[in-house]
């Protein structure tokens, strides 16, 4: 297999958007903090404050890598010899490594954070993203809060960015058609049809039953993260296996 | 056998059947000329033998081991296609870079002298190259690649008479030095006609001549003279077809000519590219 190839090829491929993308979340911090202070400093009776979030960016950041992951590698990969084994092995390999690289990275950076928090009179602060969805434990150090929200965080960005990779390559797949449907059929279906079918006809008893088993395969109900890590495994291997079932048989668009 | 086997290929696009029933050898070290009207099914072919797309059924083999899914077999392949599969933001010389990655014995100094010679800038994006020097800049990488095989898809589109001919200098240099097995399929026939070795002609889908160019050269010719009597000597003859001018015609023909001709009838070679066309008219 050519996978150093395609797994350098693929990395390269993320690194300047990475880069631009802490960038600008650093810039924003910064301006968020300065402008914050200065504003407290001047009026004292202001006491704004910003809450950055963590992870939530870096999620979307990800899902939207994802979706720009398949087109333009595929083609490159591909007049260079690489097999669609190779493509997609390395793709894992690189959607690990970026999401362990920004799982830490953002981990350093709240870390980071609160330390500087203080300085700017608290005008900015973090949540975890962890803390988004369950209940610190009391027991919890700040040690096992870290690994938790580390696991937790790393999990979820390679469900996403797996899910991201998937639907770029359906689309890929599919003809002029079928596009149209699952861009504008599917979400509408989703977002539109099944919750009015839902509320005139099942008293919402779908949606109920829906977020409600969300609920405790994320063990949100229980408190749980490492069931979210679990599940989230759980569903990138599961998602990534159809995108080898559909990737291994995909022609090259001329 | 050494060389790439295509048995028995067949491959549809929905109705359309852009291969039946291929069978041919690409064998070593030798240069073919993959010859084919618009939508032949040549550009079908070479896409089936590098992986791009598969075969509805058939098979193709590198040395006796089947191409398909094998990184091994295909980074000794290259195919320079008239799509351009290189990222547009791109530069020229990350490229060059990227292409060693891929291919190791890819020569980044003989691309850099060769970028030179064509004046490419290797700074430029891919997206930034007009159609002829976007060519160029597949060329510059097909012909420092150094695999065993490299294709050809129209590699001369949107280039001058004077890139085209230094071109042709430079394939046929670097075949000098070390063969290799190129498949050249271009519409400029003439141009390519004394370069390959090997013909290799797609009608429809079929593959209905692959031999070296010297004997298919051999096995027709033409008669020309008054009408009448050019249609009493093709009688019965393989005749591929005719062009009238008044009261004169020409025919083209297979087969061996006779030493002797009938008075007022001239015999002579055919080139390549008139070949060609009465081949795949009709």
């Amino acid at each position: 297999m050519n996978l150093q190839g395609s797994f350098r090829y693929q990395l390269a491929d993320h690194k300047k958007s990475i880069f631009i993308f802490y960038l600008i979340m650093f810039g924003l911090y910064l301006l968020f903090c300065v402008g914050l202070w200065i504003d407290r400093a001047y009026d004292q009776e202001i006491n704004s404050t910003v809450n950055l979030g963590e992870g939530m960016t870096t999620l979307i950041f990800l899902f939207v890598s994802g979706l720009c992951s398949f087109k333009e590698n595929f083609g490159m990969l591909t007049q260079n010899g690489v097999s669609r084994k190779s493509l997609l092995v390395g793709r894992i390999l690189v959607m690990a490594t970026i999401c362990l690289f920004m799982a830490l990275v953002d981990k350093v950076w709240y870390f980071v954070g609160s330390f500087l928090s203080p300085l700017f009179d608290d005008a900015v602060k973090q949540t975890l993203f962890l803390d988004l969805l369950y209940h610190r434990s009391a027991e919890d150090s700040m040690l096992l809060l870290y690994i938790k929200s580390f696991f937790f965080n790393y999990a979820v960005y390679f469900a996403v960015m797996s899910a991201g990779f998937l639907i770029t390559v359906i689309f890929y797949r599919l003809g002029k058609l079928g596009k149209l449907i699952a861009g504008a059929g599917v979400p509408a279906l989703f977002l539109i049809v099944l919750p009015i079918v839902d509320f005139q006809f099942f008293a919402g008893e779908i949606s109920r039953n829906f977020w409600s088993f969300v609920g405790r395969v994320l063990g949100i109900h229980s408190g749980n993260p490492w069931c979210a890590v679990a599940t989230c495994l759980v569903v990138s291997v599961g998602l990534m296996t159809i995108g080898w079932i559909l990737v291994r048989r995909v022609s090259l668009h001329e | 056998m050494k060389g790439i086997q295509v048995r028995n290929v067949t491959k549809t696009f929905g109705k359309v059947t852009a291969l039946e029933q291929v069978s041919v050898i690409f064998e070593p070290g030798k240069i073919y000329g993959l010859l084919g009207r618009n939508g032949a099914g040549k550009s079908t072919l070479l896409n089936i033998i590098t992986n791009r797309i598969f075969p509805d059924c058939g098979e193709v083999t590198l040395d006796e081991e089947a191409i398909q899914e094998r990184d091994a077999l295909l980074g000794k392949i290259y195919l320079m296609s008239e799509k351009t599969f290189y990222p547009e933001s791109m530069r020229v010389r990350e490229a060059f870079h990227w292409t060693k990655m891929f291919y190791p014995d890819f020569d980044q100094a003989y691309a850099e002298r060769l970028a030179a010679q064509f004046a490419l800038d290797t700074g430029k994006r891919v997206k930034a190259l007009s159609t002829g020097f976007l060519s160029i800049f597949k060329l510059v990488i097909a012909l420092s690649v150094n695999t065993p095989y490299v294709f050809l898809d129209e590699p001369v589109l949107g280039l001058d008479a004077n890139n085209r001919d230094l071109f042709y200098k430079i394939l046929i240099e670097k075949y000098s030095e070390t063969p290799f097995t190129m498949i050249i399929s271009t519409h400029l026939i003439d141009e390519v006609a004394n370069v390959i070795e090997d013909v290799v002609i797609i009608k429809n889908g079929r593959v209905i001549c692959a031999e070296p160019r010297e004997t298919l050269l051999e096995r027709a010719y033409t008669v020309s003279g008054p009408a009448a009597v050019v249609d009493t000597f093709t009688a019965g003859r393989d005749v591929l077809g005719v062009e009238t001018l008044g009261g004169f015609r020409l025919a083209y023909l297979m087969g061996t000519a006779p030493d002797t001709l009938p008075k007022g009838l001239e015999k002579a070679p055919v080139d390549l590219q008139k070949l060609f066309i009465q081949l795949t008219n009709v």
